[in-house]
Protein backbone atom coordinates (compact mmCIF):
# COMPACT_ATOMS: atom_id res chain seq x y z
CA UNK A 1 0.00 0.00 0.00
CA UNK A 2 2.85 2.32 0.63
CA UNK A 3 3.74 5.16 -1.52
CA UNK A 4 6.76 3.04 -3.68
CA UNK A 5 6.94 3.35 -7.39
CA UNK A 6 4.16 1.94 -10.15
CA UNK A 7 3.51 2.90 -13.80
CA UNK A 8 3.41 6.47 -14.45
CA UNK A 9 0.21 7.41 -16.97
CA UNK A 10 1.58 9.22 -19.89
CA UNK A 11 0.67 12.64 -19.26
CA UNK A 12 1.80 12.65 -16.00
CA UNK A 13 5.42 10.66 -17.99
CA UNK A 14 5.29 13.60 -19.93
CA UNK A 15 4.67 16.53 -17.87
CA UNK A 16 6.96 14.90 -15.78
CA UNK A 17 9.79 15.73 -18.95
CA UNK A 18 8.51 19.14 -19.37
CA UNK A 19 8.68 20.35 -15.82
CA UNK A 20 11.04 18.30 -13.99
CA UNK A 21 9.96 17.81 -10.35
CA UNK A 22 12.17 18.07 -7.15
CA UNK A 23 9.47 17.65 -4.35
CA UNK A 24 9.66 19.24 -0.63
CA UNK A 25 13.17 19.77 0.27
CA UNK A 26 14.33 22.14 3.78
CA UNK A 27 17.78 23.01 4.33
CA UNK A 28 18.37 23.69 7.91
CA UNK A 29 15.43 25.61 8.54
CA UNK A 30 14.68 26.99 12.33
CA UNK A 31 11.50 28.44 13.57
CA UNK A 32 10.50 30.10 16.99
CA UNK A 33 7.97 31.92 18.54
CA UNK A 34 9.73 33.88 20.75
CA UNK A 35 11.55 31.51 23.69
CA UNK A 36 9.39 28.65 22.32
CA UNK A 37 11.76 26.66 19.55
CA UNK A 38 9.19 25.11 16.82
CA UNK A 39 11.61 24.21 14.46
CA UNK A 40 15.41 24.12 14.76
CA UNK A 41 17.76 23.24 11.95
CA UNK A 42 15.48 20.66 9.91
CA UNK A 43 17.04 19.26 6.93
CA UNK A 44 14.09 17.32 5.06
CA UNK A 45 13.34 15.77 1.59
CA UNK A 46 10.38 14.57 0.30
CA UNK A 47 10.92 13.28 -3.24
CA UNK A 48 8.32 12.55 -5.97
CA UNK A 49 6.12 9.50 -5.55
CA UNK A 50 7.22 9.80 -1.60
CA UNK A 51 4.94 9.36 1.01
CA UNK A 52 6.88 11.21 4.31
CA UNK A 53 4.82 10.46 7.51
CA UNK A 54 5.66 13.49 10.18
CA UNK A 55 5.08 12.02 14.10
CA UNK A 56 5.81 13.69 17.22
CA UNK A 57 4.05 14.88 20.12
CA UNK A 58 1.85 18.29 19.84
CA UNK A 59 4.09 21.04 19.98
CA UNK A 60 7.09 18.94 18.52
CA UNK A 61 7.18 21.27 15.35
CA UNK A 62 4.81 19.29 12.89
CA UNK A 63 1.95 21.71 11.94
CA UNK A 64 4.78 24.54 11.78
CA UNK A 65 6.74 22.58 9.03
CA UNK A 66 3.04 21.61 7.01
CA UNK A 67 2.44 25.93 7.46
CA UNK A 68 6.12 26.72 6.28
CA UNK A 69 5.80 24.43 3.13
CA UNK A 70 2.19 26.42 2.53
CA UNK A 71 3.03 29.66 2.67
CA UNK A 72 1.62 30.47 5.75
CA UNK A 73 4.43 30.72 7.95
CA UNK A 74 7.86 32.56 7.05
CA UNK A 75 10.71 30.27 8.62
CA UNK A 76 13.13 32.54 10.49
CA UNK A 77 16.14 31.07 8.66
CA UNK A 78 17.44 27.91 6.47
CA UNK A 79 16.25 27.36 2.93
CA UNK A 80 12.73 25.77 1.83
CA UNK A 81 10.96 25.01 -1.56
CA UNK A 82 8.76 22.61 -3.57
CA UNK A 83 10.43 21.70 -7.10
CA UNK A 84 13.12 24.04 -7.13
CA UNK A 85 10.68 26.94 -6.11
CA UNK A 86 12.43 29.04 -3.34
CA UNK A 87 9.25 29.37 -1.13
CA UNK A 88 10.51 32.24 0.89
CA UNK A 89 11.30 34.29 -2.11
CA UNK A 90 8.57 33.09 -4.38
CA UNK A 91 4.94 32.21 -2.97
CA UNK A 92 3.29 33.08 -5.05
CA UNK A 93 4.43 30.09 -7.18
CA UNK A 94 4.95 27.99 -4.42
CA UNK A 95 1.43 28.06 -3.82
CA UNK A 96 0.26 26.94 -7.02
CA UNK A 97 2.28 23.78 -6.51
CA UNK A 98 1.44 22.51 -3.34
CA UNK A 99 -2.04 21.18 -1.89
CA UNK A 100 -2.93 21.57 1.78
CA UNK A 101 -5.28 20.17 4.20
CA UNK A 102 -5.58 21.39 7.62
CA UNK A 103 -6.78 19.93 10.30
CA UNK A 104 -9.02 22.69 11.02
CA UNK A 105 -12.24 21.64 9.36
CA UNK A 106 -13.75 25.11 9.62
CA UNK A 107 -11.86 26.24 6.48
CA UNK A 108 -14.86 26.04 4.27
CA UNK A 109 -18.50 27.75 3.54
CA UNK A 110 -20.62 26.24 5.38
CA UNK A 111 -23.51 27.63 4.10
CA UNK A 112 -22.48 26.67 0.46
CA UNK A 113 -22.42 22.63 -0.53
CA UNK A 114 -19.45 20.62 -0.94
CA UNK A 115 -19.87 21.00 -5.15
CA UNK A 116 -20.14 25.02 -4.84
CA UNK A 117 -16.97 25.35 -2.21
CA UNK A 118 -14.87 23.27 -4.52
CA UNK A 119 -15.96 24.98 -7.44
CA UNK A 120 -14.73 27.96 -5.45
CA UNK A 121 -11.73 27.13 -4.50
CA UNK A 122 -11.16 25.75 -8.33
CA UNK A 123 -11.87 29.36 -9.56
CA UNK A 124 -9.21 30.27 -7.21
CA UNK A 125 -6.81 28.33 -9.33
CA UNK A 126 -7.09 30.03 -12.05
CA UNK A 127 -9.90 27.27 -13.79
CA UNK A 128 -12.68 28.82 -15.71
CA UNK A 129 -16.24 28.07 -14.51
CA UNK A 130 -16.50 24.77 -16.60
CA UNK A 131 -13.57 23.43 -15.92
CA UNK A 132 -13.93 24.03 -12.60
CA UNK A 133 -17.40 22.89 -12.20
CA UNK A 134 -15.39 19.22 -14.09
CA UNK A 135 -12.42 19.45 -11.77
CA UNK A 136 -14.60 19.39 -8.26
CA UNK A 137 -16.59 16.74 -9.64
CA UNK A 138 -13.42 14.45 -10.21
CA UNK A 139 -12.30 15.53 -6.74
CA UNK A 140 -15.64 15.07 -5.19
CA UNK A 141 -15.82 11.21 -7.31
CA UNK A 142 -12.05 10.92 -5.59
CA UNK A 143 -12.99 11.25 -2.08
CA UNK A 144 -16.56 9.12 -2.57
CA UNK A 145 -18.53 12.57 -1.83
CA UNK A 146 -20.30 12.32 -5.30
CA UNK A 147 -23.76 11.49 -3.65
CA UNK A 148 -23.66 14.23 -0.89
CA UNK A 149 -22.01 17.06 -3.35
CA UNK A 150 -24.71 19.16 -3.40
CA UNK A 151 -25.50 19.02 -0.04
CA UNK A 152 -25.09 21.96 2.78
CA UNK A 153 -21.45 21.77 4.34
CA UNK A 154 -22.98 22.45 7.72
CA UNK A 155 -24.95 19.07 7.69
CA UNK A 156 -21.83 16.97 6.76
CA UNK A 157 -19.97 14.99 9.15
CA UNK A 158 -16.43 15.95 10.59
CA UNK A 159 -15.31 13.16 8.29
CA UNK A 160 -16.99 14.13 5.21
CA UNK A 161 -15.56 17.54 6.06
CA UNK A 162 -12.21 16.15 6.63
CA UNK A 163 -12.19 14.10 2.64
CA UNK A 164 -14.12 17.58 1.33
CA UNK A 165 -10.55 19.32 2.54
CA UNK A 166 -8.90 16.43 0.78
CA UNK A 167 -10.57 16.80 -2.43
CA UNK A 168 -9.88 20.56 -2.25
CA UNK A 169 -6.50 19.80 -2.15
CA UNK A 170 -6.44 17.71 -5.08
CA UNK A 171 -8.00 20.92 -7.04
CA UNK A 172 -4.94 22.25 -8.74
CA UNK A 173 -3.52 18.96 -9.49
CA UNK A 174 -0.40 19.54 -7.04
CA UNK A 175 3.16 18.16 -7.06
CA UNK A 176 3.07 18.23 -3.19
CA UNK A 177 0.23 17.49 -0.90
CA UNK A 178 1.13 18.61 2.76
CA UNK A 179 -1.16 16.38 5.19
CA UNK A 180 -2.23 17.83 8.85
CA UNK A 181 -3.90 14.90 10.37
CA UNK A 182 -5.71 14.16 7.14
CA UNK A 183 -7.87 11.37 9.19
CA UNK A 184 -8.33 12.54 12.22
CA UNK A 185 -12.07 12.60 12.43
CA UNK A 186 -12.80 9.66 9.82
CA UNK A 187 -13.94 6.44 10.40
CA UNK A 188 -11.73 3.34 10.10
CA UNK A 189 -13.11 2.54 6.26
CA UNK A 190 -13.08 6.56 5.28
CA UNK A 191 -9.51 5.98 6.46
CA UNK A 192 -8.82 2.92 4.85
CA UNK A 193 -10.03 4.98 1.43
CA UNK A 194 -7.51 8.24 2.37
CA UNK A 195 -4.79 6.13 3.00
CA UNK A 196 -5.50 3.98 -0.43
CA UNK A 197 -5.84 7.44 -2.70
CA UNK A 198 -2.56 9.34 -1.06
CA UNK A 199 -1.02 5.98 -1.88
CA UNK A 200 -2.44 6.18 -5.61
CA UNK A 201 -1.48 9.93 -5.80
CA UNK A 202 2.11 8.90 -4.77
CA UNK A 203 3.00 6.27 -6.78
CA UNK A 204 0.70 6.61 -9.98
CA UNK A 205 0.81 10.86 -9.95
CA UNK A 206 4.34 11.13 -8.91
CA UNK A 207 3.08 13.72 -6.20
CA UNK A 208 5.25 14.40 -2.90
CA UNK A 209 3.18 13.89 0.60
CA UNK A 210 4.24 14.53 3.39
CA UNK A 211 1.65 14.02 5.94
CA UNK A 212 1.67 15.07 9.88
CA UNK A 213 -0.06 11.91 11.89
CA UNK A 214 -0.49 11.13 15.32
CA UNK A 215 -1.97 7.63 14.12
CA UNK A 216 0.80 5.18 14.14
CA UNK A 217 -1.01 2.44 12.10
CA UNK A 218 -0.92 4.94 9.41
CA UNK A 219 1.92 5.98 9.18
CA UNK A 220 3.65 2.89 8.68
CA UNK A 221 0.25 1.79 6.39
CA UNK A 222 1.44 4.30 4.13
CA UNK A 223 4.94 6.18 4.36
CA UNK A 224 7.55 5.63 2.54
CA UNK A 225 9.89 7.24 5.52
CA UNK A 226 8.75 8.43 8.70
CA UNK A 227 10.48 11.18 10.37
CA UNK A 228 10.17 11.41 14.38
CA UNK A 229 10.67 15.45 15.06
CA UNK A 230 11.16 16.25 18.92
CA UNK A 231 11.26 20.06 19.84
CA UNK A 232 11.53 20.75 16.48
CA UNK A 233 14.64 19.07 15.15
CA UNK A 234 14.19 15.23 13.78
CA UNK A 235 15.03 13.14 16.73
CA UNK A 236 14.79 10.11 14.00
CA UNK A 237 14.40 8.89 10.41
CA UNK A 238 12.52 5.36 9.67
CA UNK A 239 13.28 4.74 5.52
CA UNK A 240 10.57 2.41 4.76
CA UNK A 241 8.24 3.82 7.30
CA UNK A 242 8.07 0.21 9.59
CA UNK A 243 5.40 -1.27 11.46
CA UNK A 244 3.36 0.14 14.26
CA UNK A 245 5.37 -1.21 16.98
CA UNK A 246 8.38 -0.09 15.58
CA UNK A 247 7.66 3.09 15.39
CA UNK A 248 6.09 3.05 18.55
CA UNK A 249 9.44 2.26 20.20
CA UNK A 250 11.11 4.67 18.58
CA UNK A 251 8.74 7.93 19.78
CA UNK A 252 8.87 6.97 22.95
CA UNK A 253 13.04 6.39 22.74
CA UNK A 254 12.96 9.52 20.62
CA UNK A 255 11.34 11.67 23.67
CA UNK A 256 13.32 10.09 26.31
CA UNK B 1 -8.42 39.20 -19.77
CA UNK B 2 -5.24 37.61 -17.48
CA UNK B 3 -2.36 39.59 -15.77
CA UNK B 4 1.06 38.58 -14.55
CA UNK B 5 0.14 39.70 -10.78
CA UNK B 6 2.81 40.60 -8.08
CA UNK B 7 2.90 38.67 -5.07
CA UNK B 8 1.91 39.01 -1.33
CA UNK B 9 4.34 41.47 -0.16
CA UNK B 10 2.62 44.20 -2.41
CA UNK B 11 6.32 45.19 -3.63
CA UNK B 12 4.66 45.94 -6.63
CA UNK B 13 1.91 46.94 -8.46
CA UNK B 14 -0.94 45.82 -10.30
CA UNK B 15 0.22 44.99 -13.59
CA UNK B 16 3.84 44.46 -12.90
CA UNK B 17 5.42 41.03 -13.13
CA UNK B 18 8.39 41.05 -10.66
CA UNK B 19 8.82 39.61 -7.26
CA UNK B 20 7.13 36.64 -5.78
CA UNK B 21 3.57 36.19 -8.06
CA UNK B 22 5.59 36.37 -10.62
CA UNK B 23 5.22 33.21 -13.50
CA UNK B 24 1.47 33.23 -12.00
CA UNK B 25 -1.33 34.13 -14.04
CA UNK B 26 -4.37 35.11 -12.25
CA UNK B 27 -7.36 36.08 -14.39
CA UNK B 28 -9.14 38.76 -12.17
CA UNK B 29 -12.49 38.59 -13.65
CA UNK B 30 -13.09 34.99 -13.49
CA UNK B 31 -12.05 35.65 -9.78
CA UNK B 32 -14.48 38.07 -9.30
CA UNK B 33 -17.55 36.02 -10.77
CA UNK B 34 -16.05 33.24 -8.38
CA UNK B 35 -16.30 35.39 -5.43
CA UNK B 36 -19.65 37.23 -7.23
CA UNK B 37 -21.39 33.23 -7.38
CA UNK B 38 -20.15 32.68 -3.62
CA UNK B 39 -21.23 35.42 -1.80
CA UNK B 40 -24.82 35.97 -3.80
CA UNK B 41 -24.92 31.92 -3.00
CA UNK B 42 -24.15 32.82 1.02
CA UNK B 43 -26.60 36.06 0.86
CA UNK B 44 -29.10 33.93 -0.50
CA UNK B 45 -29.47 31.61 2.07
CA UNK B 46 -30.31 34.47 4.50
CA UNK B 47 -33.31 35.54 2.61
CA UNK B 48 -34.51 37.84 5.01
CA UNK B 49 -31.56 40.06 5.94
CA UNK B 50 -31.28 40.41 2.61
CA UNK B 51 -34.17 42.03 1.86
CA UNK B 52 -34.44 44.01 5.05
CA UNK B 53 -31.41 45.92 4.32
CA UNK B 54 -33.44 47.02 1.04
CA UNK B 55 -36.03 48.09 3.14
CA UNK B 56 -33.32 49.99 5.78
CA UNK B 57 -32.21 51.72 2.20
CA UNK B 58 -35.74 53.27 2.12
CA UNK B 59 -36.39 53.82 5.35
CA UNK B 60 -33.45 56.53 5.01
CA UNK B 61 -35.10 57.86 2.00
CA UNK B 62 -38.74 58.77 3.73
CA UNK B 63 -36.39 60.52 6.40
CA UNK B 64 -34.78 62.25 4.00
CA UNK B 65 -37.69 63.04 2.55
CA UNK B 66 -39.61 64.52 5.30
CA UNK B 67 -36.71 66.73 6.35
CA UNK B 68 -36.63 67.88 2.86
CA UNK B 69 -40.41 69.04 3.90
CA UNK B 70 -38.93 70.91 6.40
CA UNK B 71 -35.67 72.47 4.83
CA UNK B 72 -37.30 73.04 1.34
CA UNK B 73 -34.66 74.64 -1.44
CA UNK B 74 -32.54 76.47 1.19
CA UNK B 75 -28.90 74.50 0.71
CA UNK B 76 -26.21 74.80 -2.05
CA UNK B 77 -24.97 71.98 -4.05
CA UNK B 78 -20.92 73.24 -3.54
CA UNK B 79 -20.05 76.65 -2.18
CA UNK B 80 -20.94 78.91 -4.92
CA UNK B 81 -23.43 76.95 -6.63
CA UNK B 82 -26.94 77.44 -7.38
CA UNK B 83 -29.53 76.81 -4.27
CA UNK B 84 -31.03 72.96 -4.79
CA UNK B 85 -33.47 70.81 -3.05
CA UNK B 86 -32.76 70.00 0.32
CA UNK B 87 -33.93 66.10 -0.63
CA UNK B 88 -31.87 66.07 -3.76
CA UNK B 89 -28.91 67.03 -1.59
CA UNK B 90 -29.43 64.68 1.22
CA UNK B 91 -30.18 61.81 -1.35
CA UNK B 92 -27.06 62.11 -3.18
CA UNK B 93 -24.98 62.50 0.45
CA UNK B 94 -26.51 59.44 2.18
CA UNK B 95 -26.42 57.19 -1.46
CA UNK B 96 -22.79 58.07 -1.34
CA UNK B 97 -22.44 57.68 2.24
CA UNK B 98 -23.54 54.14 1.95
CA UNK B 99 -21.55 53.12 -0.94
CA UNK B 100 -18.17 54.67 0.39
CA UNK B 101 -18.87 53.06 3.88
CA UNK B 102 -19.26 49.63 2.21
CA UNK B 103 -15.75 50.53 0.08
CA UNK B 104 -14.11 51.10 3.28
CA UNK B 105 -15.00 49.00 5.53
CA UNK B 106 -15.95 45.80 3.52
CA UNK B 107 -12.60 44.83 3.02
CA UNK B 108 -11.72 44.66 6.87
CA UNK B 109 -14.97 43.20 8.12
CA UNK B 110 -14.63 40.08 5.02
CA UNK B 111 -10.84 39.69 6.46
CA UNK B 112 -11.80 39.80 10.13
CA UNK B 113 -14.90 37.29 8.88
CA UNK B 114 -12.55 34.98 7.42
CA UNK B 115 -10.43 35.07 10.26
CA UNK B 116 -13.08 33.93 12.80
CA UNK B 117 -14.81 31.63 10.36
CA UNK B 118 -11.78 29.63 9.59
CA UNK B 119 -11.43 30.11 5.84
CA UNK B 120 -8.39 32.67 5.54
CA UNK B 121 -5.51 30.83 5.94
CA UNK B 122 -6.85 28.31 3.39
CA UNK B 123 -7.70 31.23 1.11
CA UNK B 124 -4.21 32.96 1.60
CA UNK B 125 -2.60 29.10 0.49
CA UNK B 126 -4.21 29.90 -3.02
CA UNK B 127 -2.82 30.61 -5.81
CA UNK B 128 -4.23 34.70 -6.29
CA UNK B 129 -1.99 37.06 -4.94
CA UNK B 130 -3.91 38.20 -1.27
CA UNK B 131 -4.47 41.37 -1.50
CA UNK B 132 -6.56 40.51 -4.84
CA UNK B 133 -8.16 37.75 -3.26
CA UNK B 134 -9.11 40.62 -0.46
CA UNK B 135 -10.26 42.67 -2.88
CA UNK B 136 -12.20 40.00 -5.21
CA UNK B 137 -13.64 38.90 -1.94
CA UNK B 138 -15.66 42.38 -1.30
CA UNK B 139 -16.68 42.40 -5.34
CA UNK B 140 -20.37 41.20 -3.83
CA UNK B 141 -20.96 43.23 -1.15
CA UNK B 142 -19.55 46.69 -3.80
CA UNK B 143 -21.85 45.63 -6.22
CA UNK B 144 -24.69 45.24 -4.07
CA UNK B 145 -24.19 48.78 -2.89
CA UNK B 146 -24.01 50.22 -5.77
CA UNK B 147 -27.57 48.27 -7.32
CA UNK B 148 -29.31 49.48 -3.52
CA UNK B 149 -27.43 53.07 -4.83
CA UNK B 150 -29.32 52.84 -7.97
CA UNK B 151 -32.80 51.50 -7.03
CA UNK B 152 -32.61 54.20 -4.36
CA UNK B 153 -31.64 57.29 -6.36
CA UNK B 154 -34.21 55.08 -9.09
CA UNK B 155 -37.06 55.55 -6.16
CA UNK B 156 -36.26 59.31 -5.03
CA UNK B 157 -37.03 60.18 -8.53
CA UNK B 158 -39.74 57.81 -9.61
CA UNK B 159 -42.14 58.37 -6.01
CA UNK B 160 -40.14 61.32 -4.48
CA UNK B 161 -39.88 63.60 -7.01
CA UNK B 162 -36.28 64.12 -7.22
CA UNK B 163 -35.23 66.20 -10.32
CA UNK B 164 -31.71 66.42 -11.60
CA UNK B 165 -29.76 69.46 -13.39
CA UNK B 166 -27.05 67.74 -15.67
CA UNK B 167 -25.70 67.09 -19.06
CA UNK B 168 -24.22 63.77 -20.55
CA UNK B 169 -20.43 65.58 -19.29
CA UNK B 170 -21.94 65.88 -16.30
CA UNK B 171 -23.07 62.44 -15.83
CA UNK B 172 -20.11 61.31 -16.71
CA UNK B 173 -18.13 63.00 -14.52
CA UNK B 174 -20.21 61.48 -11.82
CA UNK B 175 -19.59 58.11 -13.03
CA UNK B 176 -16.00 58.59 -13.23
CA UNK B 177 -15.86 60.13 -9.74
CA UNK B 178 -18.07 57.84 -8.29
CA UNK B 179 -15.29 54.84 -9.44
CA UNK B 180 -12.85 56.85 -8.39
CA UNK B 181 -13.90 57.00 -5.13
CA UNK B 182 -14.62 53.39 -4.36
CA UNK B 183 -11.46 52.80 -5.67
CA UNK B 184 -10.01 55.58 -2.95
CA UNK B 185 -12.03 53.85 -0.28
CA UNK B 186 -11.56 50.17 -1.15
CA UNK B 187 -7.29 51.27 -0.92
CA UNK B 188 -8.05 52.93 2.33
CA UNK B 189 -9.86 49.84 3.53
CA UNK B 190 -6.86 47.67 2.28
CA UNK B 191 -5.22 49.94 4.82
CA UNK B 192 -7.61 48.51 7.71
CA UNK B 193 -7.78 45.03 6.44
CA UNK B 194 -3.64 45.69 7.09
CA UNK B 195 -4.80 46.64 10.42
CA UNK B 196 -6.54 43.63 10.85
CA UNK B 197 -4.11 40.78 10.03
CA UNK B 198 -1.52 42.41 12.13
CA UNK B 199 -3.77 43.70 15.52
CA UNK B 200 -6.97 41.06 14.74
CA UNK B 201 -9.51 43.78 15.97
CA UNK B 202 -10.37 47.25 13.64
CA UNK B 203 -13.81 47.19 14.08
CA UNK B 204 -13.52 50.24 16.20
CA UNK B 205 -11.25 51.74 13.47
CA UNK B 206 -13.73 51.24 10.50
CA UNK B 207 -16.72 52.14 12.46
CA UNK B 208 -15.05 55.70 14.02
CA UNK B 209 -14.23 56.52 10.39
CA UNK B 210 -17.37 56.01 8.83
CA UNK B 211 -18.92 58.12 11.23
CA UNK B 212 -16.52 60.81 11.30
CA UNK B 213 -17.33 60.75 7.32
CA UNK B 214 -20.91 61.60 8.03
CA UNK B 215 -20.18 64.16 10.64
CA UNK B 216 -17.76 66.38 8.19
CA UNK B 217 -18.22 65.24 5.22
CA UNK B 218 -21.20 67.04 4.41
CA UNK B 219 -23.94 64.14 4.29
CA UNK B 220 -26.99 66.06 5.56
CA UNK B 221 -25.57 69.32 5.88
CA UNK B 222 -23.02 71.88 4.06
CA UNK B 223 -19.58 71.71 5.52
CA UNK B 224 -20.09 75.78 5.02
CA UNK B 225 -22.23 75.30 8.29
CA UNK B 226 -19.37 73.76 10.44
CA UNK B 227 -16.97 76.05 12.85
CA UNK B 228 -13.83 77.70 11.16
CA UNK B 229 -11.21 74.03 11.79
CA UNK B 230 -13.72 71.47 11.32
CA UNK B 231 -14.92 73.22 8.03
CA UNK B 232 -10.96 73.91 7.17
CA UNK B 233 -10.38 69.68 7.95
CA UNK B 234 -13.68 68.65 5.76
CA UNK B 235 -12.76 70.42 3.12
CA UNK B 236 -9.66 68.28 2.71
CA UNK B 237 -11.50 65.12 2.41
CA UNK B 238 -11.62 63.15 -0.42
CA UNK B 239 -14.80 62.38 0.91
CA UNK B 240 -16.00 66.14 0.65
CA UNK B 241 -14.50 66.54 -3.03
CA UNK B 242 -16.39 63.20 -4.48
CA UNK B 243 -19.95 64.82 -2.76
CA UNK B 244 -19.28 68.43 -4.56
CA UNK B 245 -18.42 66.62 -7.98
CA UNK B 246 -21.42 64.62 -7.52
CA UNK B 247 -23.90 67.04 -6.41
CA UNK B 248 -22.48 69.78 -8.50
CA UNK B 249 -22.20 67.84 -12.04
CA UNK B 250 -25.71 66.08 -11.09
CA UNK B 251 -27.81 68.83 -9.65
CA UNK B 252 -26.30 72.05 -11.00
CA UNK B 253 -24.82 70.71 -14.37
CA UNK B 254 -21.08 72.29 -13.21
CA UNK B 255 -18.13 69.86 -12.64
CA UNK B 256 -14.99 71.24 -9.63
CA UNK B 257 -12.30 70.27 -12.10
CA UNK B 258 -9.65 70.77 -9.24
CA UNK B 259 -11.56 68.25 -6.79
CA UNK B 260 -12.09 66.07 -10.20
CA UNK B 261 -8.54 65.67 -10.94
CA UNK B 262 -7.73 65.72 -7.52
CA UNK B 263 -9.60 62.44 -6.90
CA UNK B 264 -8.27 60.75 -9.73
CA UNK B 265 -4.81 61.37 -9.17
CA UNK B 266 -5.25 60.31 -5.28
CA UNK B 267 -6.87 57.05 -6.85
CA UNK B 268 -4.07 56.14 -8.71
CA UNK B 269 -1.02 56.81 -6.14
CA UNK B 270 -3.25 55.53 -3.36
CA UNK B 271 -3.88 51.85 -4.39
CA UNK B 272 -0.12 50.95 -4.79
CA UNK B 273 0.84 52.34 -1.87
CA UNK B 274 -2.04 50.69 0.02
CA UNK B 275 -1.37 47.43 -1.82
CA UNK B 276 2.59 47.46 -0.24
CA UNK B 277 1.25 48.80 3.09
CA UNK B 278 -0.74 44.82 3.48
CA UNK B 279 1.99 43.27 1.92
CA UNK B 280 3.89 44.19 4.84
CA UNK B 281 1.39 43.69 7.46
CA UNK B 282 0.64 40.06 6.10
CA UNK B 283 4.45 39.32 5.92
CA UNK B 284 4.63 40.41 9.42
CA UNK B 285 1.97 37.76 10.58
CA UNK B 286 3.73 35.13 8.37
CA UNK B 287 6.69 35.90 9.98
CA UNK B 288 5.33 35.82 13.29
CA UNK B 289 2.87 32.82 12.75
CA UNK B 290 0.22 34.61 13.33
CA UNK B 291 -1.75 34.30 10.44
CA UNK B 292 -4.52 31.42 11.24
CA UNK B 293 -4.88 33.41 14.52
CA UNK B 294 -8.04 35.74 15.58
Amino acid sequence: MRGAAADVPDDIARELRASPRTGLVTRGISKAYGSLVALDGVDLEVRPGAVVALLGANGAGKSTLIRCFATSIVPDSGHIEVDGVDIVADPGRARSKVGLVLADERSFFWRLSGRRNLEFFAALHGLRRAEAAQRASEALEAVNLAEVADRRVDRYSSGMRNRLAIARALLGKPSALLLDEPTRSLDPASSLGVRDLVCTLASERRVAVLVASHDLHEASAIATEVVILVRGRIASRIPGGGDAASLEAALVEANQ
Amino acid sequence: MSMQLDSDRGTGTPGAGAGAGAGTTVRPWPLVAAFLRRDWSIAWSYRLPFFLSLVQSLVTLWFVFFLGRLVGHRVTAVASGPRVSYFAFAVLGTTLLSLLNVSLTAVAHQLRNDQTTGTLEILFTMPPPPWITVLAGVSYKLVYAAVTAVVTVGIAVGAFGMRFDTSLVGCLAALVVLAATVGLFCSAGLVFAAFVVVFKRGEVMTGLTATALSLLGGVYYPVALLPGPLKDFARILPFTWALDVLRASLLTDQVPVLQFVLLCVFTVVALPIAIAIFGKALDQARRRATLAQY
